[in-house]
């Protein structure tokens, strides 16, 4: 009898706490379930909450006249890439950093440390001038390398690399292998787990980024869907169908895989790190 | 012999291109954004003159910059109490191990992967003044509607709001891993000596939790000093300028005032901010 009491309380709280999540979650559900309706649904008074007849229209608009597939392509190419850089960069980095001693070894890190200090609010106007300098504004390869060298990655595995034993290397140069060798096929097989880690944060940040392209690039067939979308919600007289299905293609990847890989995020070991 | 030399220069081999991207895109940029700060110039023609602090001594009389610092304090001041005490609450309500919470939990954190510009995006959705939802729901009530957007205080508060939405998540998962760390052996004792949860919150989780709470502070001062991409959606600084903050009058000072050398000088001044809050979050990270 009191147990069923307990369970049944139980269950109302439970309910309570889902059912306030939902309410919080109203803006990104009010966007999802608007971008299905069709222009005259979209404006109604009283709104209502299920479109009443469901349309792709929106997202057919959405990526043909609107040019979304390829604002998605650019930003795919440049997530993609730029993950790829930063999994080489930074793994070469912290296996040197964990695994040999050398002069200044201890400086290098600490000043790999310190760019955390430097966000990018507070020098795109310089980043803006060396990028200009390089040949690398208004191209994809200006967003793509220079946020690849993650202070977050090479401190994520660095850490990772330090728990691999020393006998391990140690035998492999006494079989004949080279430090090439040893890095590329000891140190990186027995990193996946941390290297998996890094790939997916990195590509939600570099997914997510919008100051890098708000600055480097101009020209309309290199936006990717960061840019574009803030681009066309700024333009007089927005067309929300269109919008909204494009908001929607926009989150959709990174819905997939928070939802697919929400223990990575909500673990306080990685909290940390989400930011960068 | 040979061999040796190599051993030696190995680490700085595989250093070298982390060091390379870090040195030209974030080392050359901040120097560049220093020595730039003392000079007058322009994107065309480069630095022109040697002014010494004068760029400085300038922002002290620049209305347009001292009106988005003192907009800055304010937002931050507002998004950070708010953030803390919320994340703080949804983290003692869902650190429970039900499937509700779990689940709850996933709903709350959400926001979080979403990026700043689709947030944005979302609000300005909702909060329309002709076209939102919330303005139908009230008119369909009867009431009038309000010019969410286009007010300035209402403006300055839809901004506060979705900042804070956005951003709740990520400390409610803080929270929770400093609640985990107080043992569960104190409320125990607490509830055998006849506390009340009221009283076990005063007298047990806030200062144990204290830490904690300090760390949270400071990191979402360091976000909320940054803050832009959300800004520039929703509101785009206006109405007027009621909702420009630092980093976004750094950009129009740079890209539209073509001013690249004030800019400069401005981002110095939200660098020292940063700088110093950061160097906090180093201590009490280290002491926790």
């Amino acid at each position: 009898m009191n147990k069923n009491r307990k369970r049944r309380t139980r269950f109302a709280r439970d309910a309570l706490v889902v059912g306030l999540a939902l309410l919080f979650l109203m803006p990104v559900i009010w966007v999802v379930l608007s971008s299905f309706k069709p222009d005259a649904e979209l404006y109604l008074v009283p709104p209502t909450l299920l479109p009443r007849e469901p349309t792709l229209a929106n997202y057919q608009n959405a990526l043909t006249v609107g040019h979304f597939a390829t604002y998605t392509w650019n930003s795919f190419f440049v997530a993609t890439m730029s993950t790829l850089i930063a999994l080489l960069t930074n793994s070469m980095a912290a296996f040197a950093l964990a695994k040999y001693r050398f002069v200044g070894r201890q400086a290098l890190f600490l000043l790999t440390l310190a760019t955390i200090m430097i966000p990018l609010q507070v020098i795109m106007v310089p980043i803006f001038l060396v990028l200009r300098n390089l040949g690398l504004t208004d191209s994809l390869w200006g967003i793509i390398i220079p946020p690849a060298a993650t202070p977050t990655g090479v401190f994520l595995l660095r850490q990772y690399i330090l728990s691999i034993p020393d006998e391990i290397l140690e035998s492999a140069r006494i079989d004949g292998a080279s430090e090439w060798g040893i890095y590329w096929r000891i140190i990186l097989p027995l990193s996946v787990p941390a290297l998996a880690t890094l790939a997916i944060f990195s590509f939600t940040w570099r997914w997510n980024d919008f100051i890098w392209p708000f600055i480097v690039i101009s020209s309309e067939q290199k936006a990717t869907l960061q840019l574009a979308l803030a681009r066309l919600v700024g333009q007089f007289g927005v067309d929300w169908g269109t919008l909204l299905a494009a908001t929607v293609i926009t989150l959709l990847p990174m819905l997939i895989v928070f939802l697919l890989l929400q223990r990575y995020f909500l673990s306080d070991l990685t909290a940390g790190s989400v930011k960068g | 012999m040979r061999h040796k030399v190599g051993r030696l220069l190995t680490p700085y081999l595989f250093l070298a291109p982390n060091m390379l991207i870090f040195g030209i895109f974030v080392v050359l940029p901040m120097v560049y954004g220093l020595v730039y700060s003392f000079y007058r110039g322009n994107f065309i023609g480069g630095l022109q003159q040697f002014v010494g602090i004068e760029n400085y001594r300038q922002l002290l009389e620049d209305r347009a910059f001292l009106n988005s610092l003192a907009q800055t304090v304010v937002y931050v001041l507002l998004v950070v109490s708010l953030v803390v005490v919320i994340s703080l609450m949804l983290a003692i309500a869902l650190r429970t191990t039900t499937l509700g919470s779990a689940l709850a939990r996933v709903g709350f954190y959400l926001p979080v992967i979403l990026s700043p510009v689709v947030v944005g995006v979302a609000w300005r959705w909702m909060f329309s003044s002709d076209l939102g939802v919330i303005n139908a729901l009230l008119s369909s009530l009867g009431q009038s509607p309000i010019p969410w957007l286009t007010d300035i205080n209402w403006a300055r508060a839809v901004v506060v709001l979705a900042s804070v939405w956005s951003m709740v998540g990520f400390y409610m998962v803080i929270f929770i891993g400093g609640l985990n760390t107080i043992p569960t052996e104190l409320y125990q004792a607490a509830e055998v000596d006849g506390a009340s949860p009221r009283q076990q919150f005063w007298q047990i989780t806030l200062p144990l939790l204290a830490p904690t709470t300090l760390l949270v502070t400071i990191l979402a001062t360091i976000n909320a000093f940054k803050a832009f991409e959300i800004i520039l959606v929703l509101t785009n600084g206006g109405p007027g300028d009621a909702t420009r903050l630092l980093v976004q009058n750094i950009y129009l000072t740079a890209f539209e005032g073509a001013n690249p050398t004030y800019a400069s000088a401005q981002s110095v001044v939200l660098f020292a901010i940063l700088m110093v809050l950061t160097l906090m979050q180093l201590r009490v990270s280290r002491d926790t």
